[in-house]
């Protein structure tokens, strides 16, 4: 049976949404390196400041661990492959919302931790160039990722409309 | 299938979004005490806690507070102390504190061990955490915040309290980074000698006073060490030597010959030769005692006639030798006597840490003085006048008991002369060996002194109380630490319970001072039971002198200390041979915290570093030719790649705020 648009949209995003879920599973991974210089050659401050960043990454590891169960529940409810039933609907709307509002969180701590890697004097760190990268990154990170998951989550209620109009549809002449 | 497996991912969701929420849960007393009840410490209304866990870990189910014997203990007054229960002191302790004490400790594992498992699950499973070799880690984790800052718990320890006060030095060395106390040490008998060196006298006075025993000798020695002292008498007794050698090579009447004359010349006060090394007269320095060596090492057949009666032929003789390979650094204490480099900074072959003489924390190990006594040690040996084997690690066998305690054994064939080890077991390994005084040297001036590094420190062991436990569990532990502060506390955990002691007799110490004396029950036991090893009986029966925080008292080991252990304290406080002290005001001369408390930035950095014990291992392929070291020079390049600089910079850090 030929698939509408709709649902190919709804499975173009699906597979998105699992890459960002791998890529913010390695960037969780590899959130620190740069900042280890900080703790291994830095002051006082910024030894403070690393062990701060790793309660951050632990949160932000902690979430990508989610987004990759998240994933395998999208492939478990077939959202990457059709129409979705009322359990799919249903946890796509919590995923959403759940998404939402971590990457919201995450959203407005970068910055702040960003603010704080660029107040720091480095003239006293031999072969160290400071990077903002990661906090870069991230932040880009997590505002596709809210993108991408409202996006899902109206591609699936949109089909998931079109699959109850449907089952009324033939209801309705099964019943004539 | 598809339903299920999303159940289980959703059901794996739940589990990680709760798993990562924050334990903000105080831990209460079910986890970590059993306490149920609470009970009021009468004195001061403080509530403890009914029982306490106590986890002291080291490595030997024998040495814990727990009696680990198949065969039970009947104590004089008929109490029976049967395996599983708590050894005899820890009764007598719970019972005087009102505290039940319950042991947790996985018996047989080691203290290191202890502390990683314990960590895993934040120090939670017990009330005090304790054991040997583990003072950095208590430090390390209670400035994590694992274990509670006993300075905040001072007015509850009075008698703690009083003994840091009295101890300034003491409680400097135990005090983290951050500026706490996290762990009450286990404090040897500070102010005592620790080891000494040890001879045979009769292989001095045979060879040096008198022709008469003398027996031919074949044996040959191919020079190699050219000397030290070129500034204290007209000539070197090593360069004589060396001259007198045909073609490099000396034989022991040669040996024998330049030596007694040049005793003669050099020491015309004396009323024989034997005494510039034996007894109070003593005055050597390191050249005439490997000038000594020399003879000795040429004398196989000499003095296996005087230990056995007969000549034995293949008779190895060991001038020189350590305990067992494993106590191979104790070679590297004769570093000292070329110059008076320091070697050790604290009681331990890892304490490589000392204070210059401008009060500067020194590594001693790259110190140009100590690099240059390796070059000494190699030629030394070369020669053999050091044990053969005694680098070794492979080789676990006691060379002492080798070496001085097997002569009259059918077949014995090697034969030690000088050691460097503690007075009590070594005087009474073998009859004739005496206490020897330390060759003399210089170190903090031109003035030639009788030195010995090594005195008793504060030990790197000791125990904490978990910060995990409850007020009322803090409260027992900090009433059971401070009880080995009173008088009670300080007697029991030293000669053990009232039972094992004269009531009313005391002994009295070389010293002059009294101290509890055993009673005739205790060595009766001591012999049945631990053939009279009395410390092994006391820690392993009784449940005393195990390594938690004390301070331990000399009178115990004065004790078992035979005769000639007697004169051999005797002649170091008589003749009052220099050593080592926390309150010494001359920087040279001031013991170094037996460990460092580094932050745990510093703790990375080090990681990052290559100093370690392949430099160690290196010295000592080098002294024993047995691997691609030859100079000395060697061994300095390996610190230098190895990050030696950055390395002292952290621990001066350490110590600066320690000091502070």
């Amino acid at each position: 049976m030929k698939r509408s648009a709709a649902v190919k949209i709804q499975i173009i995003l699906s597979y998105i949404f699992i890459i960002l879920s791998i890529v913010a599973f390695v960037y969780s991974l590899g959130f620190m390196t740069n900042g280890y210089q900080l703790f291994l050659k830095g002051n006082s401050e910024m030894v403070a400041y690393f062990k701060e960043l790793q309660l951050l990454n632990k949160e932000i590891f902690s979430f990508s661990i989610k987004l990759v169960i998240f994933s395998a529940l999208i492939v478990a409810f077939d959202i990457n492959k059709k129409e979705v039933g009322i359990f799919g609907f249903i946890y796509t709307i919590l995923q959403t919302a759940y998404i939402s509002v971590m990457s919201m969180s995450l959203l407005q701590k970068l910055p702040t931790y960003k603010a704080r890697y660029l107040g720091f004097d480095y003239s006293s760190i031999k072969d160290f160039t400071p990077s903002t990268f990661v906090f870069d990154f991230g932040s880009l990170l997590f505002k596709v990722y809210i993108v991408t998951s409202i996006l899902l989550l109206l591609s699936v209620i949109i089909n998931y409309i079109k699959v109850l109009k449907g089952v009324k549809k033939s209801g309705g002449l099964s019943n004539a | 299938m598809k339903k299920l497996i999303a159940l289980l991912l959703a059901t794996m969701l739940c589990l990680s979004l709760v798993a990562c929420q924050k334990d903000d849960q105080q831990t209460s007393g079910d986890t970590s005490g059993g306490q149920q009840e609470e009970q009021s410490d009468q004195q001061d209304d403080i509530k403890l806690a009914e029982s306490i866990k106590l986890n002291i870990a080291l490595g030997n189910n024998q040495r814990t507070i727990t009696y680990q014997q198949a065969t039970p203990l009947t104590l004089p007054d008929g109490t029976v102390v049967s395996q599983g229960s708590l050894k005899p002191t820890w009764l007598y302790i719970q019972d005087k504190i009102g505290v039940k004490l319950e042991d947790v400790t996985v018996q047989d594992q080691a203290a290191s061990e202890m502390m990683d498992v314990s960590a895993a699950t934040g120090f939670k499973n017990a009330t005090v955490y304790g054991g040997n070799s583990i003072a950095e880690q208590l430090m390390d984790y209670g400035a994590q915040g694992y274990f509670i800052n006993l300075k905040d718990y001072l007015d509850r320890m009075p008698n703690f309290a009083k003994y840091l006060e009295e101890n300034p030095d003491i409680e400097k060395a135990i005090t983290a980074y951050d500026g706490n106390i996290y762990h009450v040490p286990y404090v040897a008998e500070i102010g005592n000698y620790a080891r000494v060196f040890t001879a045979r006298q009769s292989w001095i006075t045979t060879l040096l006073d008198s022709k008469d025993s003398l027996k031919d000798e074949t044996a040959t020695l191919k020079v190699q060490y050219e000397g030290y002292w070129d500034n204290r008498h007209d000539k070197n007794v090593i360069e004589l030597q060396n001259e007198a050698a045909t073609n490099g090579v000396l034989t022991r009447d040669v040996a024998l010959d330049v030596l007694l004359q040049y005793i003669e010349e050099t020491y015309p006060e004396l009323e024989k030769p034997s005494d510039l090394y034996l007894g109070e007269t003593a005055k050597y320095d390191i050249d005439e005692l490997v000038a000594l060596w020399r003879v000795i090492k040429l004398s196989p057949n000499t003095l296996s006639a005087l230990e056995t009666g007969d000549v034995v032929e293949g008779t190895i003789i060991s001038p020189f030798f350590v305990r067992k390979s494993s106590y191979r650094e104790d070679v590297l204490r004769l570093i000292t006597y070329f110059g008076g480099q320091r070697v050790h900074g604290s009681d331990s072959y890892a304490s490589r840490f000392y204070l210059n003489e401008d009060g500067e924390l020194t590594f001693s190990y790259n110190e140009d003085k100590f690099l240059e006594g390796l070059d000494y040690l190699r030629d030394i040996y070369a020669e053999g006048l050091i044990h053969s084997e005694f680098s070794d690690l492979n080789n676990k066998d006691n060379f002492r008991d080798l070496l001085y305690a097997r002569d009259e054994e059918e077949g014995q064939k090697q034969f030690g002369f000088m050691t460097y080890d503690w007075i009590a077991s070594t005087t009474a390994s073998n009859e004739d060996v005496v206490a020897v005084l330390p060759p003399v040297t210089t170190l903090d001036s031109d003035e030639f002194i009788h030195f010995i590094e090594n005195t008793r420190t504060i030990k790197p062991d000791g125990w904490a109380i978990s910060a995990a436990a409850s007020e009322e569990e803090i409260n027992a532990a900090l009433k059971l630490f401070d009880f080995f502060f009173t008088e009670e506390g300080h007697i029991v955990q030293n000669y053990g319970i009232p039972q094992c002691l004269e009531e009313n007799e005391m002994f009295t110490g070389p010293d002059g001072k009294e101290y509890p004396k055993f009673n005739q029950w205790f060595l009766d036991s001591a012999n049945e039971f631990k053939n009279g090893d009395v410390s092994a009986f006391l820690r392993d029966f009784i449940g005393s002198l195990i390594p938690i925080g004390y301070q331990k008292e000399i009178g115990f080991e004065y004790q078992y200390t035979n005769e000639r252990g007697w004169e051999a304290w005797a002649l170091y406080q008589n003749v009052g041979v220099k050593s080592v002290s926390y309150g010494a005001t001359n920087p040279l001369y001031k013991l170094v915290p037996p460990v460092f408390s580094i932050t745990d930035q510093e703790s990375a950095i080090l990681n990052t570093l290559a100093i370690n014990e392949d430099q160690v291992e290196a010295m000592f392929s080098l002294i024993t030719g047995s691997g691609d070291y030859t100079s000395s020079e060697q061994i300095r390049q390996l610190y230098i790649d190895g990050g030696i600089e950055e390395y002292v910079n952290i621990y001066k850090q350490a110590y600066s705020r320690m000091t502070q």
